[in-house]
């Protein structure tokens, strides 16, 4: 069973997580039920499946209990009831993250936030909205797009993940090259500590006396405490956009690209890059007319002012140019546009198409390194005899290359570990991180010993300490610590069907 | 060598820092050394970059080591195509922009008497000015932080590169620390193309008018990098540089563009259109490298009251200087108030931001003065800090409101990084 393969983290660190006996579960179990009534508790073990694991379908660990608040008050009474039952407890949104930050790692407790669901406050004049962990990202823009404006983050899957979730990791997408992470749009944030306090920290004005707290806690990846509200910015629309879509015949000719358009000095709102077979699965599921036979594509947008679109525009075709382009145009109307980063955003559901499993890495290398580091990824994807493809937030040096296997083939599973470890290691090794935008989650806690020191993670796990002194809020996350050894033995994560 | 030159201990000590003496290290081995020693004597340290601020906090009582951080002067690394750089903390952040100039690059966060501000002083005091409404502040910009921590370990977090979410972003976590978490010595920003072009339009508004002109500018087609208000008292260093002599001024509405030409010449077009109907009145434009001088002033502002540590006669300081934050639509509200109240006033309007400076000479008028606008600014929902004030003021003006729901926190995150109190004792929430 894979439940096995991950401990929760260590008996002093999670007191008594194992060793409870039925009868206190099943007391905890009334009391949730006390507290949420009975339609917000699940328990039965056919109910809790979907709540074993998130994107990262490696990790398993059935819940001991999920429970649906509707407050900050139900909040803090389930917090304080886990504790005092000797069950550790974690937060969980829609459970689209990638690196099993919501996987219950020692049979805790799900604080599922999906029906804390309200937009509490918009306000256009201050630029700032309230909301509930549990609103799904695009709702919020959606609600404010009447007034031209709209929240910024844009992970790809935006539809769906929530906004409580996007501030435990701190989600990216393809806007955040010019428009910044979820950190660069949160204002203030409400909380549960793991001991039932309620704090706020920041709130509708744009700063707030002393230590930056708000950027600390954002990517946290639920390991502080359970945030009930969040105060995020609003940003207005552009004026205008113009979306171009490169094909090159090598992916080299588009990594130079990009690496020039950068050091030009433009800064695209956003510079999305797709290799040849990732292409071809796109072209597959949405036949947007993509030529499969191009080495790579980029879509590259401008936005802003309308004066100067189309100088900026101009300037990128010349480059592209000078890099051997087959063909730059642009998007003709703000249909084909939408659609353009319809496929770009889906291009993941398409990968089941080319293979029965696959795993995504989110290594990140200096923009300037982005050659090197597909020719590299190449070579890999060669030594290992594992089909890799590309497809990522290239403007941001942040990778995303997909695996391809079959997970029944234990050898191809060998070497898909292997072929990933080197890439995340040559990220390491050209200055970049193991992470861009997906967490450490459960994923990657091995490679934190090799992206800091000893002393560096006794300086985080001292913050932790401060918020979440007796680990009983996610435990198991992010910290190579407590004897928590998780053995990877197999990759990735089935294709979505 | 850095132009400053060396601190005097007996200034510093007028100013609030009990220093018993000056150490220079010249290197982070240097630094962590220092925490050693000053450990194994059992002395606190209080690093110091220019010493722009050094009124900013609580006053210290334990005897301490000035630590003289202008000697790191190292570019790390500028690798220019990357878009980022990483820099010493010594380097100020006039500095900065020179090498980064050269590169057609830029980091567009105001930072106050930037000849003399170093980039270590700047992240730990949060500084920012006009240009944070188009271009943000530093936790938009720092991706990467070397800091030593109370044991003298060189420690690190964040990166290189431009996204990362690996480990807790502590980079966020010094920002606006006041030095009380660690001594930061290496800064990595991501920076950003220099605009093309830049403009500067100055309008008169009167005072009945300023709520009713802000709410027009903030829906106005164009987008200002800064909107600035100021009062006839903070607008007197800026008539120099301008040319002209205000007749009973009641606000300088400034609207300031930086972007590509074409987009700085079409909104010099448009805001003119739409501030037509209104009874404001052009004082001044300013375009395109003319404008310089006139941003920089908008940039030191108000912080022109904060004493010098190279001014013994001035050192102690005559002026309080607060700075307010609120939502943006409670910002003329905000400045009619303190204006009315006898405060010079300068507000980064757009972004909800006041500086407001009181003449400190009637003491007790003064601490009832900042506990009102302390009041007010938080029923608009923000908060104020003391960034500057008499040392004979400083018990009465806590730089920060006691009763704020962040202190307990913090001062639970001060005692879990520098659990003896060793990096500015006292300074950063009283008693730690």
């Amino acid at each position: 069973m894979e439940q096995n393969q991950v401990q929760p983290q260590g008996r002093s660190a999670v007191p008594g997580a194992e060793s409870c006996g039925p009868s206190v579960a099943d007391e905890l179990v009334d009391k949730l039920r006390a507290i949420v009534g009975a339609d917000g508790l699940l328990t039965v073990p056919s109910e809790l499946v979907t709540y074993e694991c998130d994107g990262f379908t490696l990790e398993k660990i059935s819940p001991r209990a999920v429970v649906f608040p509707h407050s900050a008050e139900q909040v803090q009474q389930i917090v304080r009831a886990c504790v005092a039952a000797g069950v550790p407890f974690l937060p969980r949104g829609a459970g689209t993250s990638l690196a099993g930050g919501t996987v219950p790692v020692g049979r805790a407790v799900v604080i599922a936030l999906t029906r804390m669901k309200r937009i509490l406050e918009v306000s256009v004049r201050d630029r700032y909205a309230v909301v509930e962990p549990g609103v799904v990202n695009l709702w919020l823009t959606r609600r404010v797009a009447g007034h031209g404006f709209h929240f910024a983050p844009d992970p790809s899957s935006q539809g769906a993940c929530t906004i409580g979730g996007n501030v435990a990791t701190n989600s990216g997408g393809p806007h955040t090259l010019k428009y910044g992470v979820t950190v660069n749009h949160v204002l203030g944030l409400e909380m549960v500590l793991p001991d039932g306090d309620l704090i706020r920290v920041g709130g509708p004005a744009q700063e707030y006396p002393g230590a930056d707290l708000v950027g600390a806690i954002v990517g946290c990846e639920g390991t502080f405490g359970i945030v009930t509200k969040i105060w995020v910015r609003l940003t207005r629309n552009p004026q205008g956009y113009r979306t171009l879509l490169g094909i090159f015949e090598t992916v080299d000719d588009a990594t130079n690209t990009i690496s020039d358009i950068i050091g030009a000095g433009i800064l695209p709102a956003a510079l999305e890059m797709m290799d040849r077979l990732i292409i071809q699965a796109v072209e597959d599921a949405f036949g947007f007319g993509f030529p499969r036979d191009a080495g790579a594509v980029l879509i590259i947008e401008v936005d802003g002012l309308e004066p100067a679109l189309d100088e900026e525009a101009q300037r990128i075709v010349a480059i592209a140019q000078r890099h051997r382009v087959r063909d730059i145009r642009q998007a003709r109307d703000e249909q084909e546009r939408q659609l353009l980063w319809k496929c770009r955003k889906q291009a993941f559901g398409a990968v089941g198409r080319l293979a029965p499993s696959y795993c995504t890495q989110d290594g990140v290398v200096p923009r300037t390194q982005l050659p090197h580091m597909l020719r590299y990824i190449q070579q890999v994807s060669q030594k290992y005899g594992i089909p890799i493809c590309n497809v990522f937030h290239a403007g941001d040096g942040n990778l995303h290359p997909i695996l391809l296997f079959d997970e029944r083939d234990a050898d191809a599973c060998r070497r898909v570990l292997a072929a990933s470890d080197e890439i995340m290691r040559e990220c390491l090794r050209l200055g970049g991180s193991v992470t861009g935008e997906h967490g450490i989650g459960v994923e990657k806690i091995n490679y934190m010993a090799h992206m800091f020191t000893p002393e560096d993670l006794d300086m985080m796990l001292r913050l932790r300490k401060v918020f979440n002194p007796d680990n009983w809020c996610s435990p198991g996350k992010m910290f190579p610590t407590g004897g928590v050894c998780l053995e990877v033995t197999k990759p990735g994560r089935r294709a979505p069907l | 060598m850095h132009s400053r030159g060396v601190f005097d201990p007996e200034h510093a000590r007028q100013m609030g820092l009990p220093v018993v003496d000056v150490w220079q290290p010249g290197s982070v081995e240097e630094v962590a050394d220092c925490v050693h020693r000053a450990r194994r004597q059992q002395v606190a340290i209080y690093p110091v970059g220019g010493g722009t601020l050094l009124a900013f906090g609580q006053p210290s009582t334990r005897p301490g080591i000035l630590l003289d951080m202008s000697r790191l002067q190292q570019t790390v690394e500028y690798p220019a195509r990357d878009l980022t750089i990483t820099m010493q903390v010594g380097v100020t952040a006039g500095g900065l922009e020179q090498i980064l100039q050269q590169e057609g690059q830029t980091l567009p966060v105001d930072i106050p008497r930037a000849d003399q501000a170093t980039l270590g002083g700047a992240v730990a005091c949060n500084l920012s000015g006009p240009r944070r409404l188009g271009f943000g502040t530093l936790r938009d910009y720092l991706i990467g932080i070397q800091y030593v921590n109370d044991r003298g370990d060189v420690c690190k977090a964040g990166g290189r590169v431009v996204k990362n979410v690996a480990g807790y972003d502590l980079c966020k976590l010094f920002i606006g620390s006041l030095g009380a978490l660690g001594i930061l010595t290496a800064l990595t920003f991501k920076v950003r193309p220099l605009p093309g072009d830049s403009a500067l339009v100055l309008v008169h508004c009167p005072d009945g008018h300023l709520p009713i002109l802000l709410d027009v500018l903030s829906r106005s087609a164009t987008q200002p990098t800064a909107l600035e208000v100021l009062d006839a008292q903070a607008t007197a260093r800026l008539h120099a540089l301008a040319g002209w002599r205000p007749q009973q001024l009641h606000w300088l509405v400034v609207i300031g563009y930086q972007e590509h030409a074409r987009n700085v010449a079409w909104q010099l077009e448009q805001v003119a259109k739409e501030l037509q109907s209104h009874p404001v009145a052009l004082v001044h434009r300013s375009l395109g490298p003319d404008s310089q001088p006139l941003w920089r002033a908008l940039a030191d502002g108000l912080y022109c009251v904060v004493p010098q540590w190279t001014d013994s006669e001035q050192a102690d300081g005559r002026w309080i200087l607060v700075r307010a934050s609120a939502p943006p639509s409670r910002m003329a509200e905000l400045c009619r108030y303190a204006r009315g109240r006898d405060w010079a006033v300068q507000a980064h309007a757009g972004s909800g931001i006041m500086l407001a400076a009181l003449d400190a000479s009637d003491s007790d008028r003064c601490v009832a003065s900042v506990n009102e606008l302390r009041q007010v600014t938080a029923q608009a929902g923000g908060a104020a800090a003391v960034v500057s004030c008499p040392a004979s003021l400083r018990p009465q003006c806590p730089w920060w409101d006691p009763a704020r729901p962040e202190v307990s926190l913090m001062a639970r995150i001060k005692r879990a990084f520098d659990p003896t109190g060793i990096f500015n004792p006292g300074r950063f929430v009283e008693g730690l």
